[in-house]
């Protein structure tokens, strides 16, 4: 149930990547509703107010919607989504890069390495 | 809110209130027995009852307030939002309710072993105690108040320590049993001056003297004299329950501004 | 929304100073954690809150009010101890609480407790400690009081006793009309819930913030503030 949060950043944060996750994923579909505050609060063990704010600033970013005594809703807008992908993308992109470069590794290699995991583990290309 | 309050002190209560039922359904079984064999045990049985309820009330008001923090719950007693007169009031009445059931048990087996007494009896004359039966009837009235009037004061006493120990620490308790002991000491004093008999010595209600001359008359073998005329007034009852009623407001003054949890 | 004023707050046991000229307003809602070692002054200030005991000097005003026996309409409080009845059955516990707490909310009570699996016929004395804490929180919950104080609801709680208390909380908890101030040793467990946390080292309180700015400032958990600021 409780999610796992890092000390290093703010929940709500947290939780933003954690729905925006979903929504790539497709396991929030476009137009799905939302769990409620209360919800979603008790399932990721965390207090409602962060909720709030979670969904709060997801809308600002155009993710969700919500609709006056209906609920939060994901967006239906599929650009929106696949600008989503991208950015989160680019984010854990620029993550790889830094650890490589903490780790001394320059970028043929770490291209390399990529291409060899892709290869080896398989996975959806 | 009143009523949720009384019918969880009544609650609280019940397994004390059985063990002392239990106790004194005993000695009245005893006292029976002994009295059917005219055995002065009998005698003596009765006395020691009637002694267990001059401390029934200070027995059962003490551990009905005690077992709040006896029990931990004083946390959530105290933190009920009613004012202190309902908290204080429900545990007085559970206990004076069954004070007076139990007075009411007392007093029909008391003079019911009196009588069975009288009838087995061999070195006493059954007249005498036909006697002593039609007076102790006569001066019931006067005897119930004054047993009412102890344990209420020795149990009122009880609770007002009680309370005394959660407002002072660490010594409550001898405060409580000082500061009560001169109240009581102060109202004695009181009762003997002229001021008292001039407010509440009015409407006499009971005549001890005449009573008795009345339970006795035509007994040529009794002379019963009573130096001075007992009486039961109005007024004297009135007083004793404002007294009462004065010291239930302090409790509920005190619960609501100085115990602490 | 209750306005909760603490104004030079000190409250003493013999000569030991519990809490020390505490000078705070609590926000007016959320859930605020009071966190800090043992014997730090933790529940002395939910008990001085709450009425239950009385400040040696300054004062506690409630919306204005000066806190004491009447508080308990404003402000419920839930004892670490064994504070239920314990002679009482699930349902006379509930069916008390209706009788003496205005505003009681019977159904939410008899929901909560159907949820968590109690049987309203159990006797309160035969029922495990997790299952006590259970129903001292739903009968808490139900009262629906402004001010809430939970005294450690988590210690000595199993993972899954802590997990309906917090659930509970957050579930029932009207978040932006209800202050909600729970003290706790569990504080990794709690810090997700806070929207305020209130630090207190030996009667003073020596932290009182939003949990989301100090961590935003900071980059720490609450644990690693709490370890910094009590050495």
């Amino acid at each position: 149930m409780a999610m796992e949060f890092n000390d290093y950043q703010p929940i709500y944060q947290q939780l933003m990547d954690h729905i925006s996750q979903r929504i790539c994923r497709g396991d929030l579909t476009p137009g799905e509703k939302l769990p409620s505050v209360r919800l979603l609060a008790a399932e990721a063990g965390v207090n409602p107010n962060t909720v709030s704010r979670t969904y709060m600033e997801l809308e600002r970013e155009n993710i969700v919607e919500s609709k006056r005594g209906q609920g939060t809703f994901v967006t239906t807008e599929q650009p929106v989504i696949e600008e989503l992908r991208r950015s989160q993308a680019a984010v854990q992109a620029d993550r790889f890069k830094y650890s490589m470069e903490q780790l001394g590794i320059d970028k043929d290699t770490a291209i390399g390495l990529l291409q060899h995991a892709w290869d080896e583990k398989g996975g959806s290309s | 809110m009143w009523t949720a309050l009384w019918k969880k002190e009544w609650q609280e209560s019940i397994p004390r209130f059985a063990v002392i039922m239990g106790i004194l359904l005993l000695a009245y079984a005893a006292m029976i027995y002994f009295a059917f064999n005219g055995s002065g045990y009998s005698i003596l049985l009765g006395f020691l009852s009637i002694g267990l309820h001059t401390v029934f009330l200070f027995l059962v008001w003490a551990l009905s307030f005690h077992g709040e923090w006896k029990g931990k719950t004083q946390w959530t007693w105290l933190n009920i939002p009613a004012s202190g007169w309902k908290l204080v009031t429900s545990k007085l009445a559970v206990g004076f309710t069954q004070f007076l059931i139990s007075v009411v048990l007392l007093t029909v087996v008391g003079f019911w072993t009196l009588s069975l007494f009288g009838e087995h009896a061999q070195q006493v004359e059954e007249n005498g105690i036909a006697v002593i039966f039609d007076a102790l009837w006569a001066l019931y009235p006067l005897l119930i108040g004054l047993l009412m009037s102890v344990g209420v004061t020795l149990g009122l006493g009880a609770v007002f320590t009680i309370l005394m120990m959660r407002i002072i620490k660490p010594f409550g308790w001898a405060v409580g049993i000082a500061v009560w002991g001169v109240f009581v000491y102060a109202i004695m004093r009181f009762t003997q001056t002229p001021v008292y008999e001039a407010m509440f010595r009015h409407g006499q209600l009971f005549d001890a003297e005449a009573q008795l001359q009345e339970a006795v008359v035509g007994n040529a073998t009794f002379q019963l004299e009573v130096d001075e005329g007992i009486y039961l007034f109005a007024g004297e009852i009135a007083f004793e329950l404002l007294a009462i009623a004065a010291v239930i407001v302090l409790f509920s003054w005190l619960v609501d501004r100085f115990v602490q949890a | 929304m209750t306005e909760v004023n603490l104004h030079k707050l000190t409250k003493k046991y013999g000569r030991k100073e519990a809490l020390s000229q505490l000078e705070i307003q609590l926000p007016k809602a959320g859930i605020t954690g009071i966190i800090g070692p043992n014997g730090s002054g933790k529940s002395t200030l939910l008990k001085l809150i709450c009425g239950l005991i009385r400040p040696s000097s300054g004062s506690v005003e409630l919306n204005g009010e000066q806190a004491g026996r009447k508080s308990g309409a404003v402000a419920a409080y839930l004892s670490e101890e064994d504070s239920l009845y314990d002679y009482m059955t699930i349902k006379g516990t509930v069916s008390f609480a209706a009788g003496v707490y205005p505003d009681f909310d019977q159904e939410l009570a008899m929901t909560l407790l159907k949820e968590m699996k109690l049987h309203e016929s159990e006797k309160v004395k035969e029922l495990s400690r997790g299952n006590k804490a259970r129903l001292k929180l739903a009968v808490t919950m139900a009262r629906k009081t402004p001010v809430l104080c939970l005294d450690e609801p988590l210690s000595g709680m199993d993972p899954l006793v802590r997990e309906d208390i917090l659930r509970l909380i957050v579930t029932h908890l009207d978040v932006d009309r209800q202050l909600c101030l729970i003290t706790s040793h569990e504080v990794k467990e709690l810090e997700p819930f806070l929207d305020h946390v209130l630090i207190v080292h030996e009667g003073r309180v020596v932290v009182d913030r939003n949990v989301e700015d100090l961590k935003e400032e900071n980059r720490k958990s609450l644990i690693d503030v709490l370890r910094e600021v009590t050495v």
